[in-house]
């Protein structure tokens, strides 16, 4: 009887499957007629689901536009969405889901390390990936030309960043902090290596500190012992809101530098007034960008909830989709991704948009944000042409 | 031949037959996902050597999952290696972080373990990401797929099928290792390690050899990660990783090899399928968990053993008919607790086929006696001698190997054993082979041995089913299947009726008749002056009185200190208090 209750067992394993091909198999429109699919990969389940919401919604935003305005070639946009879930595996099985659903391009992210598996999934069959929010260089350094972003690059952000604090803030020693996420530690390199190149100023400290805890001092003071001008942190918002609030307490006088994972209201719910001042690099928001205003309008009057940071990176990349697929006037992978570099300026509402070899978004799009009464506000940018330092305006 | 193992295996057959075929129709999706449930299962088969296997909670088990996954993409990213050369590097790596974590960890209670084992998972996670090497938390990317006769194995359907031979390949492995002896002893282990230990099975290094071959059987599905996704990166392999691999041994059932499928189905496939749920997904997922555990506690497909292929008829063999015979030598023994000595010289020679009896009240040190000369605890001071061999400072399960097995006072059995596994177990004292099936000669040792005490017909029975007196004769059998020269008896007789201590005091009989040494540890005083040649009586650690049954009956001392005065003043005593 063994046997027979084994074979059961296969059975019901069968059929608890069999709805996991049903669910992925409706691949109807993927040919040359229908709406045209675009997937959208982001975590919609786990702790970044609310960030991956903001990105389908502002996804969405794009593609009513675009087929409000008539389509492209005369077909509808469709966005249609798969969890990642923000880890490795769950990002492979994203792909594969969208890759079956007939996506003929993919616009999307947040966590780069659901997208590194994705990357060769999507390679292979020549699907262009135009990422919003993953900001690892590796992503386009291994995408063969075939992966794009509208968002920066931690390695930007880092030259951005020494930039900064040796042009405007005037230092000569730099200590870099980071905690050693992915993230952190690669925006940290990036920066120390930059200081290092451009030779003005030299790198006193690099090192991580570990997230999660509630003292810092210990850190503080071994980073005050080497005498910085400034100290650049990588991390998350928590940690540097610790970090302002114990330096103050510790009576340290060397300015703090924040990177973009420090935007958050938490930094000053931590630190209160020790916040006052607090410069951090960023990428621009939807309300640091004048030219986001009807976006904004737009996504307001669709969701109720005001757009997150990364709705305007993810609303270019659809447009620029649906610019390339209406100039390839095909929706083959590799026409698109064609098309993809040949676009020049294109204006987004997050700036100018062209592509660099490597799919890479061409000049530096960061800007620096200070709080000031108790709330970010726009600081400094670097000019158009890159050399000047000027105010950020409000939109 | 050939239909008995068709249906021995045509389950299995089937199943993979039918899950082979499935691969034809799903789609790139679904495909990726059943790689992915296969490569849990794998996970599942190895946790279900250390946990379902052995019992020994493991929560860190994702360690070696990371380790199997970083030495394999190490080797083919720095070094250039093959994916399949980098396979038995991964194995071995994770087998010698099983010794590293279980070697040390192998004393402590479960409790402890799964704590200790909790905090390797995470170190191993913290240094990879700490590691200039290991790509710190970026982890490695840009693994090529697997390649076999220069075709790489890209497609999702291709992949399944890779990871299914992988899956297959260790499915039968941990097949063969369940029918081990090996799996026997840690069968035991699981019930009750110090039982074990006592009666012969070397409980260390069974237990790290369940580390072992755990860690390499779950290193296999790290390369096969790799391989799928092209990248290995830590936050795959976090406490919850350790966690839901936990729960595929828990959701399909202990040690059951195809409860692990089920369970990887459960933990892996199901979340995806429950997709259209949206936002209820995790709600929906936990709520059928719950259900699930509330449901089946024992799991969705528990552990259904074959029952032990005991022969019907013993052939006859000359050695185990003549027993070995042994004299025992205790001699000065003394054990102290602090202040307290509980047993103070301690005396007793016993030659083969001698009965000698150790009395004395509650207190008076002769458990104490035989768990020094067993092994149990270390004694202060004495010379334990086998036959002139020295068995002092001997792990118990050697001290049974020389030929001295025991009983206990709580009898100790392996509940969720059968009768005749129990008695399996005792021939680890006879033998410590580990990785071959009962021999011929085990099980015939089996079958003699339940004769004797007239357990055969109840063979097949788990041991917790047998009555009082049964379980009394199960245990004595247990320790004459490791051929003893010397059996120690710890109160047989107690909770006994009449009828069974008469029964018991003609196996004592029988058993010596064997050529067996007896020692025996009782409060029955009828029964102890009936089958002894000698009697010793302890009182607060002394021995008050050696001799023969009759002299013992007649020692003053032994009357007043415990066969009882004829003027008891204690009941006066009680009587004023109660009063």
């Amino acid at each position: 009887m063994r046997h027979v209750s084994r074979a059961l067992a296969a059975i019901c394993i069968g059929l608890l499957i069999t709805p996991l091909a049903a669910c992925g198999s409706d691949s109807g429109g993927s040919g040359e007629s229908g709406a045209i699919k675009i997937g959208v990969p982001v975590p919609l389940t786990g702790d970044s689901a609310s960030a991956g919401q903001d990105i389908l919604a502002a996804a969405r935003v794009a593609a009513d536009e675009v087929n409000a305005a008539g389509g492209v070639n005369g077909r509808k946009i469709e966005i249609i969405e798969a969890d990642d879930a923000c880890s490795a595996q769950q990002g492979a099985q994203a792909a594969q889901k969208l890759l079956n659903s007939g996506a003929v391009a993919i616009a999307g992210g947040y966590c780069s390390g659901a997208a590194v598996p994705a990357l060769p999934i999507y390679g292979r069959r020549s699907v262009p990936f135009v990422l919003d929010a993953s900001t690892n260089p590796v992503l386009t350094d291994t995408g063969d030309g075939k992966v794009f972003r509208t968002c920066g690059r931690d390695d930007k952000q880092g030259l951005f960043a020494a930039k900064f604090m040796t042009d405007q803030l005037k230092a000569k020693r730099v200590a870099v902090l980071h905690d050693n996420t992915t993230y952190a530690k690669g925006l940290a390199e990036a920066a120390a290596n930059s200081i290092k190149q451009a030779g003005a100023a030299e790198v006193v400290y690099l090192d991580a500190l570990q997230p999660g805890q509630s003292d810092y001092t210990p850190v503080l003071t071994k980073i005050a012992s080497t005498t910085p001008d400034v100290a650049y942190y990588t991390g998350y918002f928590a940690e540097a809101g610790l970090l302002l609030k114990q330096r103050a307490q510790l009576g340290l006088k060397f300015p703090l530098v924040g990177g973009d994972a420090t935007t958050d209201a938490t930094v000053l719910k931590t630190a209160g007034t020790a916040a006052d001042g607090y410069i951090a690099t960023t990428a621009p928001l939807p309300k640091d960008l004048p030219t986001a205003s009807s976006f904004v309008t737009s996504y307001k009057s669709k969701t109720g909830a005001d757009p997150g940071p990364f709705s305007v990176y993810e609303y270019d990349a659809v447009k620029v989709l649906a610019k390339a697929i209406g100039d390839a006037k095909s929706t083959d992978g590799a026409e698109v991704t064609k098309a993809l570099h040949a676009i020049k300026d294109f204006a987004g509402v997050t700036g100018k948009i062209s592509f660099d070899q490597k799919g890479d978004r061409e000049g530096l799009l960061y800007i620096t944000v200070t709080v000031k009464n108790g709330e970010f506000t726009g600081y400094k940018k670097l000019d158009d042409a890159g050399t000047q330092w000027v105010d950020v305006k409000p939109a | 031949m050939l239909r008995d193992l068709s249906t021995r295996y045509g389950g299995w057959l089937l199943m993979i037959l039918i899950t082979a075929a499935t691969g034809l129709f799903l789609d790139d999706y679904a495909l990726t996902v059943a790689a992915s449930t296969l490569i849990y299962a794998i996970l599942g088969l190895g946790i279900n050597v250390v946990v379902g296997y052995a019992g020994l909670l493991d929560l860190g088990f994702a360690a070696f999952y990371a380790i199997g996954a970083y030495v394999s993409g190490l080797l083919i990213l720095k070094l250039q290696w093959d994916f399949w050369l980098t396979l038995p590097a991964a194995i071995a790596a994770a087998a010698v972080a099983g010794v590293v974590i279980g070697y040390p960890t192998l004393r402590l209670r479960s409790d402890y373990l799964a704590i200790v084992t909790l905090g390797f998972g995470e170190i191993i996670r913290i240094t990879v990401i700490n590691l200039e090497v290991t790509g710190g938390p970026n982890g490695l990317t840009g693994i090529p797929p697997v390649s076999i006769g220069g075709n790489e194995i890209v497609t999702p359907q291709d992949f399944f099928y890779l990871v299914l031979v992988f899956f297959v390949v260790v499915l039968a492995v941990t097949g063969l290792l369940a029918r081990t002896r090996l799996a026997f002893a840690w069968r035991a282990i699981k019930d009750d390690d110090r039982a074990a230990e006592a009666i012969g099975v070397p409980t260390r290094r069974a237990k790290l050899l369940a580390y072992v071959i755990g860690a390499a059987v779950g290193a296999v599905s790290g390369p096969l990660s790799g391989a799928q996704l092209g990248t290995v990166d830590p936050s795959n392999f976090t406490f919850l990783t350790s966690l839901f691999v936990l729960l595929v041994v828990i959701i399909g059932g202990m040690g059951s090899r195809p409860g692990v499928m089920v369970g990887a189905v459960i933990v892996v496939a199901l979340p995806e399928a429950l997709r259209s749920a949206g936002d209820y997904r995790g709600l929906a997922f936990a709520l059928l968990l719950i259900f699930i555990v509330i449901i089946r506690p024992q799991g969705l497909w528990p552990a259904r053993r074959r029952p032990l292929r005991v022969p019907a008829e013993t052939t006859p063999s000359e050695d185990v008919e003549q027993m070995r015979a042994g004299r025992l030598d205790v001699d000065e023994l003394s054990r102290s607790f602090g202040g307290v000595t509980a047993v103070r010289d301690f005396h007793l020679t016993l030659d083969a086929g001698e009965v000698v009896s150790v009395i004395g009240p509650n207190g008076a040190g002769k458990t104490t006696a035989f768990n020094c000369v067993t092994g149990v605890i270390e004694p202060s001071r004495g010379t334990i001698t086998l036959n002139g061999n020295s068995l002092r400072g001997l792990a118990p399960h050697r001290v049974a190997a020389a030929g001295l097995t025991r009983t206990f006072q709580n009898i100790r059995l392996f509940d969720d054993m059968t009768v005749a596994e129990n008695v399996l177990v005792g021939r680890f004292a006879h033998n410590r082979t580990m990785f071959r099936p009962p021999s011929h000669a085990d099980l015939d040792t089996v079958r003699r041995a339940l004769d004797f005490v007239g357990l055969a017909d109840a063979a097949d029975r788990g041991a917790s089913e047998l009555s009082y007196g049964d379980r009394r004769r199960l245990e004595i059998a247990r320790a004459l299947a490791g051929e003893p020269r010397v059996i120690l008896l710890d109160e047989p007789a107690a909770g006994a009726n009449p009828t069974e201590k008469h029964e018991l005091m003609r196996l004592i009989g029988r058993i010596r008749a064997l050529g067996i040494a007896v020692a025996l540890i009782e409060h029955d005083v009828s029964l102890v002056m009936s089958v002894s040649d000698r009697v010793i009586v302890l009182e607060y650690g002394q021995t008050i009185a050696v001799g023969e049954p009759a002299e013992i009956q007649r020692d003053p001392r032994v009357i007043a200190a415990y066969l009882g005065m004829p003027e008891d003043p204690e009941p006066d005593l009680v009587a004023e208090v109660v009063r």
